[in-house]
């Protein structure tokens, strides 16, 4: 069963006739990896902005858990459903890399005693040592930057996982990396991640290739 | 709670910022903290003396008015009008005083010989004692319903070592030489007349025996130096006990009033109410605005000045906490727009910026009122100084209006020239309001910025 799904979902930036997406069908399941592929312009940051509550369709549904996320709060949505790995990090630059995490957990409602300890252990996983972690974000580099996103898109333990171009800026060995923690959370953690991207790489580790071309959106592999 | 700790973290973060903002509050909060202990304190210095002192009234003819009219003769307001008058419930203080001439009877007076050389024997004479019906006074009967009696008695000219002054009716107090002049003693009896058409005798009780250390008489040369005013032979009464005697009504000038409003603002009601109770319309009721202006002026205007002052630092600088969390807001919009995308909502975003602008307006509130508390009171006194500085060069060069008429010299019209600075609860009480209501301006932007945009439209400028 689908834990995420879009139907008939239509969207126009507003005052605009031009329908950036068109009668986007699809369901999104537990456990696979999903790879959306479209050229610039295509509307995939628009999908994935629908798709993490950021915005809304102009038509159509979309269903989390069987419910429409226009009668759910979405704040509530993003900060418990689904995390969200932004192509530009979208981090507390002035805060720390721990700060970040903790701050995420915390407005999730994480009720985690020790919540640094489990922060801490987050971000082990994803590769940033303590000693990192207390750095600032401005201090960091760009892979380590992203990898304290992911560590904070699943802080909160979400079910679902989006990642907007997660190695656009990132060198190949690094990109291997994300990657591979991304297809770990899919595959060992039964997530259900969606990565957009326009990496012909990045796309060979989806279990799930879609295609998203003028606003619609077809099955590529 | 995570959003207080935030904000806590968040002050932090941005320092330069941060400290910019703390620096302008502190310097509004230090001069309303400054303006308003100064201005609770005048106004209660000028309450207190609008309670103590409040503005006394004359009543005087209104020669302008008599002329109009062309009014040739007038009614003098009697004693009972004048006691009537002082009925009031808008008045501080009725203050009576009254002096009428008399004649001690079967007594030595004091200068009795003196009238033999002037050729007035017969008519200074003991009042009958073995001689003929006098027809000249002896000596003028005092009644006052001041506290301290008179200004003698008040600056120590005259003091009651036996007895005391008279409450009662038909109780009188003498001086020590006209008592050992007739061997009397307190409890003792006297007996004196008025000067009227038909005169009567009364019999008074000595309650007291007064030393009188006064000399101003003896400058008086012969032919004018009398039994009648050498003050030796004056004798008080109570107000009550020489309006009982009726002596009063013989002279409608021997009585004077001082009526003492509540607060000068009662001017208006008191004329009313004496022109109600048939006070003739040639005469006017004025306060004396003069000696309230010349006491409490400069305080008042420092008051202003301070008023004036507060209220152009607020304008001046609610303005520019604005405009500062303004530009503040632009350099967090994308903050706003992360925290949004993390899922805090709009409500808890706010409150946190809520929560950093009102931690800086604490700290500067605690600092403001300490530092506050130590300059307002030279502050205070620069201000009164200059002020009186003011106040005396405008009466110097004559530019003070005068207003009213006659006044009496009961009260002492010292200009006051020091004001005692203190923090009262209803002054801290303004200042915190006023700084919470400067904490809300400054994150009032941001409030309103993150309640009109949505995380994604942030972002994606950002991005």
């Amino acid at each position: 069963m689908s834990i995420l799904e879009l139907k008939s979902v239509s969207y126009s930036y507003p005052g605009t006739k031009k329908q950036v997406l068109l009668d986007v069908n699809i369901g999104f399941e537990t456990g696979k990896l999903y790879s959306i592929m479209g050229k610039s312009g295509a509307g995939k940051s628009t999908m994935l902005s629908l798709i993490s509550g950021l915005d809304i369709c102009t038509d159509g549904t979309i269903l989390c858990d069987g419910e429409s996320l226009s009668e759910m709060n979405r704040d509530d949505y993003r900060a418990k459903k689904i995390g969200v790995i932004f192509q530009g990090y979208n981090l507390l630059t002035n805060a720390t890399a721990i700060e970040n995490m903790e701050l995420s957990m915390k407005i999730s409602g994480c009720k985690s005693g020790n919540i640094k300890k489990e922060a801490y252990g987050l971000l082990e996983k994803v590769g940033i040592d303590k000693e990192t972690a207390k750095r600032k974000v401005l201090k960091l580099s760009g892979g380590e930057q992203q990898r304290v996103g992911i560590a904070r898109a699943i802080a909160h333990h979400p079910d679902i996982v989006i990642a907007d171009e997660p190695t656009g800026n990132l060198d190949s060995d690094t990109q291997d990396t994300i990657m591979s923690i991304l297809t770990d959370l899919a595959h060992k953690e039964n997530k259900c991640v969606i990565v957009v991207t326009h990496s012909k790489k990045v796309a060979t580790y989806a279990d799930e290739l879609w295609g998203l071309n003028g606003g619609k959106l077809s099955f590529l592999k | 709670m995570y959003i207080l700790k935030n904000a806590v973290k968040n002050l932090g973060r941005n320092k330069g910022r941060n400290i910019l903002i703390a620096v302008i509050i502190f310097i509004i909060i230090l001069t309303t903290v400054v303006s308003i202990v100064i201005n609770t304190t005048t106004t209660e210095i000028i309450n207190d003396y609008k309670t103590r002192f409040g503005a006394e009234v004359a009543i005087d003819l209104d020669y302008d008015k008599l002329a109009q009219s062309g009014q040739m003769g007038v009614d003098d307001i009697t004693t009972s009008q004048y006691i009537e008058f002082g009925e009031s419930d808008l008045l501080l203080s009725s203050i009576y005083e009254a002096k009428i001439s008399g004649q001690l009877i079967n007594m030595d007076v004091l200068d009795k010989d003196l009238s033999v050389g002037n050729g007035m024997s017969g008519a200074y004479g003991d009042g009958g004692v073995g001689g003929s019906e006098s027809s000249m006074p002896n000596m003028s009967l005092l009644a006052s319903s001041r506290a301290d009696i008179s200004d003698e008695f008040k600056s120590g000219a005259r003091k009651i070592p036996d007895g005391e002054y008279p409450a009662g009716e038909n109780e009188c107090m003498i001086s020590e030489q006209l008592a050992k002049l007739n061997n009397l003693s307190v409890g003792d009896t006297i007996q004196l007349k008025d000067m009227g058409q038909s005169p009567k005798t009364y019999t008074l009780t000595i309650s007291g025996i007064f030393e009188d250390h006064t000399t101003d008489y003896l400058d008086d040369q012969e032919p004018f130096r009398l039994p009648w005013n050498n003050r030796h032979n004056e004798v008080f009464v109570s107000i009550d006990t020489i309006t009982a005697m009726g002596m009063l009504e013989n002279d409608n000038r021997a009585l004077t009033a001082v009526y003492t409003l509540k607060a000068p603002s009662d001017l208006e009601a008191f004329k009313a109410e004496l022109t109600a109770k048939g006070l003739p319309s040639y005469y006017k009721v004025t306060s004396d605005e003069s000696g309230y202006k010349t006491v409490v002026g400069p305080v008042e205007e420092m008051s202003k000045i301070t008023n004036t002052f507060l209220i152009v630092i607020l304008i001046l600088g609610g303005v520019i906490l604005v405009v500062l969390s303004t530009m503040a807001i632009r350099e967090r919009k994308y903050e706003i727009g992360v925290l949004r995308a993390m899922g805090m909502g709009k409500v808890k975003v706010a409150i946190g910026f809520l929560c950093e602008s009102l931690i800086i307006t604490s700290l500067c509130l605690i600092l403001g009122l300490g530092v506050g508390a130590l300059v307002s009171q030279p502050v205070a006194d620069t201000l009164l100084e200059s002020q009186i500085q003011i106040a005396e060069e405008a009466e110097f060069s004559g530019n003070v209006q005068q207003v009213g008429g006659t006044f009496s010299n009961l009260r002492e019209r010292q200009r006051l020239s020091e004001v005692e600075i203190s923090m009262s609860g209803e002054a801290i009480l303004t200042i915190v309001i006023i700084a919470l209501a400067l904490g809300l301006v400054s994150s009032l932007s941001g409030i309103l910025y993150i309640t009109k945009y949505e995380p994604m439209k942030i972002l994606s400028e950002r991005n």
